[in-house]
């Protein structure tokens, strides 16, 4: 589904250049469960970014079912990530002034045929009785799980999760990785989750370590 | 409290700033609009103040002095006051333009030579340039105002033709200062046709005395003649000047309103942005009450210093137009402490209004305070937030369209009552002049030797001879001509409009003039009874008399394009006065061109305020918006559909503005017209063109902003943007 080749994302300032990722070679898998973890800095939030079209790498080809990516138009890229691409932050970026469902609903051009879909989701998160809230007025987990909500509604085939527990107590935290988790195996769609803690990506499938810019493969959980 | 207005003057000298030059810019706009209106007063009240110099006997006659009259005339005054006291004069009536606004007239006597220095000296006036009349001529000299609203220099011919009894030349010899409008000019100046009659002198304690002696006794004798005097003088003036007021009145309320909105909104941000301190202000112990009166004392100082400054500036701007614009057009500016005082309505209603938005704010408890110092969401978000306009929500709940949305209210509001006032008064001028669409009225100084050419009375489907009565109709600002034919009943049947058998000394009216007539809107009139008739309409009146004077001859016609070869028989056989189409298509064009012209510049500025202000919103909200921005890009919307999603915004904030701002007046207009306009001729409100002048500013608006966001919205990484 992806395939990385030689990807590199660097920084150049006059004085210096400083490499987030160095050259990597990578290759995921349709329906993979992967979770990349390292310290902060360490280039995995970069790694998530150029997979999701989010940010350019300095050089290197990034396929995506046969596509190159960074030939895309920023049009074109918008377009893959409403289709194809789930998202969820660290942050829920939630619009403030957006209800919880318009926010669910945000990634969706065609919204009128939606309820059902909107119904399973937010029945599974426990969002229900919150519907009609504004981002303001709920908890972080709350927020949080609106935020998996919206990344899941358009049925995407890869979910990019960037550190989706960090503002999370421990509870919301496990509850937030098993939803996404769940949907990934029940759709068949890849889950991609960048986590600072081992902990969290301890038990998915494949494990990768970015330390220094490096990815490094950990092995495969059976 | 001092150290803290200071310490607070430091701090945010910008919005302080701000604030002042906002009530500056009102109050200085509102004097000088309406000192522009007051001029008109005060020019039209300089002609009226020759009547308390002394008072005017006069009576109408075609052919010189009437002997019987004089006769009766002089017997009163020998029998009342002495003759001596008295000195005979003929009147001629210039037309005097008020800078487009309207025509006001005013009298050049026929005296003796020997009589000037006594006229000169009873009216506090003097020669202030150029030489006196010779007698046997028809030299004049008149009030330099005139001279300038006329550009008429001295030694140039003057031709005044619109007015009847000016009939003629007049060379101007020499130009009059002082308090009062008016000319001087030798004997027979009226040439015969014209006003004759007596001025007279009497003590200025004793003038009323005179006039209501010479009243009575002029009426006892059942004379056909005129008087004026101080005490019609003063009944002019207090009529002219009501209008004027009015005009006053409604200018300031509309202009000080605009500004009103743009300084409460001001407050209003800087109250919201000052929550937070309010909120420690209270910690440490400060009552609300106390929080109300440094506030207070805060809008004190800084409306006061507006108000001062923009009196000074007013005052700097109004002595500019003085040398620039009034005196050049022969206007008087007149005392603007009315003016002045009412431009006071800015800051005071601001500062009343400020309390109302801190009284609200110091309801909640303090932590309610502080918590809303934190909030990102403005003022309507609740009223939206679960209000039945689902469609009007999305918009308004995020921060910032506000402050367009309430300017374009106000800018529809204000685009829709200049429109309504200059289209009211348009069309009062083209109603009174219904009658005339398809007639010409030509006035004959010889009727008998006056023959038609064959093509024209051909054409024609009527010719009867005509007089033309004249009235005064009161508006809401001045007054406008009102012209009626009076036929006789014998010649009546010509005129197809007034049915069998029209009875003598029958005012037949359309229902709209039978109205202004009973409010008491008409001066002027001379008639038995009155009926109302269907087939006329607008303003439109005929006067049946049993005999007539014809003075002229009254022509129907069903092609438009005769009325244009009348006028030009009419100009080339020397007749004095046409009236028809034109007269009323020139009298629009001079008649509201003033109130055009203000009514344009307040449109234009509003118009202005709301380009900045929506380029500035526009700006504030994408800026704000950043981040939100960034995270519908990354949920795959495209640069274009975000900039569709501003398109759509703003088209719903500006048209629901802009429909609000015009139903709201509209409603408002027609209650105020039923409460305060009444008795005033209002004609209908001309909806099209408010309508076509709204949707195109608003859409310019529109486009302005549409380009902003544009421009604004990044081409850079969504997830750069997010992460700064």
């Amino acid at each position: 589904m992806f395939e990385l080749k030689e990807v590199a994302l660097i920084y150049e300032t006059k004085k210096q250049a400083l490499a987030a990722l160095k050259s990597t070679d990578l290759k995921i898998e349709k329906g993979e469960e992967v979770g990349i973890f390292g310290p902060s800095g360490s280039g995995k939030s970069s790694l998530l970014f150029i997979m999701s079209t989010l940010k350019e790498p300095s050089r290197g080809e990034v396929k995506y079912e046969g596509k190159e990516l960074t030939a895309l138009t920023p049009s074109a890229k918008a377009e893959l990530r409403r289709k194809e691409f789930g998202f969820v932050f660290q942050e829920h970026f939630l619009i403030n002034h957006l209800t919880v469902r318009e926010n669910i609903l945000l990634p969706l051009k065609e919204k009128r045929g939606a309820r059902k879909r909107l119904e399973e989701i937010t029945t599974a998160l426990g969002l229900n009785e919150l519907l009609k809230r504004f981002p303001y007025e709920l908890s972080l987990g709350q927020s949080q799980r609106v935020a998996v909500a919206r990344a899941l509604i358009a049925g995407p085939k890869v979910v990019f999760a960037d550190e989706p527990t960090a503002s999370l107590d421990d509870e919301n935290g496990s509850r937030v990785i098993e939803l996404l988790k769940s949907y990934c195996s029940k759709s068949g769609a890849t889950l991609i989750l960048v986590s600072h803690s081992f902990e969290i990506i301890g038990d998915f499938r494949r494990r990768l370590k970015v330390e220094n810019g490096q990815v490094y493969e950990v092995g495969v959980n059976a | 409290m001092l150290k803290y207005m200071w310490l607070y003057l430091r701090r945010r000298p910008g919005r302080i700033l701000v604030f002042i030059f906002v009530v500056a810019l009102g109050v200085s706009m509102s004097l000088v609009i309406s000192s522009i209106f007051l001029s008109f007063g005060e020019t039209r009240s300089r002609i009226a103040k020759i009547n308390e110099s002394w008072i005017t006997v006069q009576y109408l006659s075609e052919s010189g002095r009437d002997e019987s009259i004089d006769n009766s005339l002089v017997e009163i005054f020998e029998d009342v006051f002495g003759l001596s006291d008295v000195i005979p004069v003929d009147i001629a009536y210039l037309g005097y333009n008020l800078f487009g606004s309207a025509r006001a007239n005013f009298p050049v006597y026929g005296i003796k030579q020997t009589e000037i220095s006594r006229m000169l000296q009873e009216s506090n006036g003097y020669i202030s340039e150029g030489t006196v009349f010779s007698p046997g001529t028809n030299e004049i000299i008149v009030s330099d105002s005139f001279l300038k609203a006329s550009d008429v220099g001295l030694d140039s011919v003057y031709e005044e033709e619109s007015e009847m009894a000016s009939e003629g030349l007049y060379t101007v010899v020499g130009s009059l200062a002082g308090s009062s409008v008016f000319g001087l000019g030798p004997s027979g100046i009226s040439r015969g046709d014209g006003l004759f009659g007596f001025l007279v002198f009497s003590e200025g304690g004793f003038l009323i005395a005179v006039e209501n002696e010479l009243r009575s006794r002029v009426g006892g004798e059942e004379l056909s003649v005129s008087i004026r005097g101080p005490v019609s003088s003063r009944e002019t003036l207090e009529r002219q000047y009501a209008s004027y007021y009015l005009g006053v009145f409604l200018t300031n309320l509309f202009v000080s309103l605009v500004f009103i909105v743009a300084l409460t909104m001001l407050n209003s941000v800087s109250i919201r942005e000052r929550r937070k301190e309010y909120a420690i202000l209270a910690a440490i112990g400060h009552s609300p009450k106390n929080l109300k009166i440094r506030l207070f004392m805060e809008s004190l100082y800084q409306g006061t210093a507006g108000w001062i400054l923009g009196l000074l500036a007013g005052r700097a701007v109004l002595s500019l137009f003085e040398d620039r614009f009034f005196t050049p057009n022969g206007l008087y500016l007149g005392d603007s402490t009315i003016s002045s005082i009412c431009t006071l309505f800015i800051p005071f209603t601001t500062i009343v209004l400020s309390q109302i938005l801190i009284g609200r704010h110091l309801r909640r408890d303090l932590v309610g305070l502080l918590k809303s110092s934190e909030e990102r969401l403005g003022l309507l978000k609740n009223r939206f937030r679960n209000g039945g306009l689902p469609w009007l929500q999305f918009p308004l709940r995020s921060d910032g369209y506000k402050s367009l949305f309430v300017n374009i209210i106000a800018f529809a509001a204000l685009v829709t009552v200049f429109g309504s006032l200059l289209s009211s008064l348009t069309g009062t001028v083209r109603d009174s002049g219904w009658l005339f669409d398809r007639r010409s009225y030509v006035q004959t100084s010889e009727l008998e030797e006056f023959t038609l050419p064959e093509e024209i009375s051909l054409k024609s489907t009527s010719v009867l001879p005509a007089d033309l009565l004249e009235l005064d109709v009161k508006l809401m600002f001045g007054a406008t001509k009102l012209f009626i034919p009076v036929v006789s009943a014998e010649h009546s049947r010509l005129l197809s409009i007034l049915g069998e058998n029209p009875v003598a000394g029958t005012l037949y009216v359309s229902r709209g003039l039978f109205d202004l007539i009973d409010n008491g809107s008409v001066r002027g009139l001379d008639y038995s009874s009155m009926e109302v008739l269907p087939n006329l309409e607008s303003l439109a009146g005929v006067l049946v008399e049993d005999r007539i004077k014809s003075e002229g001859l009254l022509l129907s016609y069903d092609d438009r394009n005769l009325a244009g070869e009348i006028r030009r028989f009419a100009s080339e056989a020397g007749q004095v006065e046409v009236v028809d189409r034109k007269t009323f298509e020139l009298k629009i064009r001079a008649e509201t061109q003033f109130m055009g012209l203000i009514s344009s510049i307040i449109i234009y500025l509003q118009f202005f305020v709301v380009m900045i202000i929506g380029v500035v919103t526009v700006t504030r909200v994408v800026l704000a918006r950043r981040s939100e921005i960034s995270i519908r890009n990354i949920l795959g919307q495209s640069r274009d559909e975000i900039g569709l999603l501003f398109f759509g915004e703003l088209v719903l904030v500006l048209s629901i503005g802009a429909a609000t701002g015009y139903l709201l007046t509209t409603v408002c207009w027609q209650i105020f017209r039923s409460l305060f306009l009444q008795g005033l001729y209002v004609s209908s409100i001309v909806v099209p063109e408010t309508l076509y002048r709204i949707s195109l500013m608003t859409v310019i608006v529109l486009l302005v902003g549409v380009i902003t966001a544009r421009c604004m919205i990044s081409k850079q990484d969504p997830i750069s943007i997010i992460e700064r």
